[in-house]
């Protein structure tokens, strides 16, 4: 036990130290927090064990795949390659001085252009990583499924099993009513993404997938699409024509209630992306007053307090993945519902 | 997995449930005074006028409108 936490402690604060080297002797908390929370087309593991990874682009010279280490010289310094410039997480077209090309927009204004970028930068690898890990855990689950029919659960079913059953009865039933079946595909699936990469996210090196808010946005489109794709007569009758509004009153209803639409899902997604980035900047600026005061009073209640953190982190990872099935859930169930209370507006 | 079983009597409803419904309702609020804003200065640049009566008026409208929405959605049943 005292072995993993020295090491923890000390993978952790490498990565910090590596922001200050970088700095010239200054430690700027700032961008160590920013290098940690953002994607980047190499993964740093600690300081030092940096896996490059692959650099897909398509533009004006086609397509061109070659590995990120191309980008970095001996001393870590940034070159250009193939008449490509990677500069702030992004990839430019280099001009002949190595810096990115710069070209007048539409408004005057000068911007760096680039080509499309289908990088697996650190954000796609970890997410594949879980994809890995998640069809490995429930291809198990599946498995034992079928082949223990009818006897109790063991190893890792037995873990799994009560979770599913919780998301079936208290999410799916509980909220979506009879026609629950056939959205336990989706609730189940966002629910062990969302909390195996939440997980995945705090471990010592690993990458803030579900604290980018892209991949927050797809999973809310994907609520949205599921929303209006299921809704039935009574929850468009609900939106163009709410029950006990008078009829004049529609043309400004109308606009409210669909403006509703779209910000559900946008809450959905700004919920999720806020919380888990920022536990992630509070973790890093604990571990930023160690550098910053560099003193031994300062050491262990930074520490203590960082550990506490993480304890609320790994129950925060859970209760987003909940609140995001859970919100998911009671939107479909929304769009489905049978509304019965339309003589009940008619009588009054 | 056992099969589908009666279980979890409907009684048993989430005490957070209610306040999650609600907890999109800033963000709808913040939309619908943006949108009105946005709506009302385009217009009033527009039409060129020297007091921006679009911009007042469809502010106000949006705010009694999500006000009114609020209200709808409390006092409905189910």
């Amino acid at each position: 036990m005292k072995k993993i936490l020295v090491f923890l402690l000390s993978v952790l604060t490498f990565s910090a130290q590596a922001a200050e080297s970088a700095e010239g002797g200054e430690f700027s908390p700032g961008e160590m927090i920013t290098h940690h929370i953002g994607d980047d087309y190499v993964w740093e593991f600690a300081h030092g064990v940096v896996l490059p990874l692959p650099v897909i682009l398509y533009g004006e010279n086609g397509l061109d795949i070659f590995s990120s280490s191309n980008f970095y010289d001996e001393h870590g310094g940034l070159r250009p390659y193939k008449g490509y410039v990677a500069e702030h997480g992004h990839i430019y077209y280099a001009n002949e001085e190595g810096e990115p090309r710069m070209v007048q927009g539409e408004d005057g204004e000068l911007k760096a252009v680039g080509p499309m970028d289908f990088s697996i930068t650190k954000n796609v690898a970890s997410m594949f990583l879980s994809v890995i890990l998640l069809f490995a855990v429930f291809l198990t689950i599946a498995g034992r499924y079928k082949k223990t029919r009818g006897r109790a659960p063991y190893g890792v079913q037995s873990f799994f099993e009560p979770i599913i059953i919780f998301i079936r009865d208290e999410i799916g039933k509980a909220n979506i009513g009879p026609k629950y079946e056939r959205y336990m595909p989706y609730l189940l699936t966002i629910f062990f993404f969302i909390w195996f990469n939440n997980l995945l996210g705090l471990m010592p090196g690993g990458a803030n997938l579900t604290g980018n808010i892209a991949v927050t946005l797809v999973l809310a489109l994907l609520t949205l699409l599921i929303t209006v794709f299921s809704g039935n007569k009574s929850y468009w009758g609900h939106i163009f024509a709410t029950p006990g509004v008078p009829r004049w009153l529609a043309p400004i209803m109308i606009p409210v209630e669909l403006i509703g639409i779209l910000t559900k899902p946008f809450s959905l997604m700004v919920r999720l992306f806020a919380n888990i980035t920022a536990g992630h900047i509070i973790i890093l600026s604990l571990f930023s007053l160690i550098f910053i005061f560099k003193s031994v009073a300062i050491g262990p209640v930074s520490v203590a307090f960082a550990t506490f953190m993480n304890f609320l982190e790994l129950f925060v990872a859970l209760l987003q993945a909940y609140i995001f099935t859970l919100l998911s859930a009671m939107y479909f169930g929304g769009a489905v519902e049978e509304h019965e209370h339309h003589d009940e507006a008619h009588a009054h | 997995m056992e099969p589908d079983k009666p279980s979890t009597p409907p009684e048993k409803e989430n005490e957070i449930k209610p306040y999650l419904k609600y907890s999109g309702l800033a963000f709808q609020m913040i939309a619908v005074m943006a949108v009105a804003a946005i709506g009302g200065r385009k217009l009033d640049a527009y039409f060129q006028n020297s007091t921006p009566w679009w911009t007042l008026s469809l502010l106000i409208i949006a705010v009694f409108a999500t006000m009114y929405s609020v209200i709808v959605s409390l006092t409905r049943k189910n």
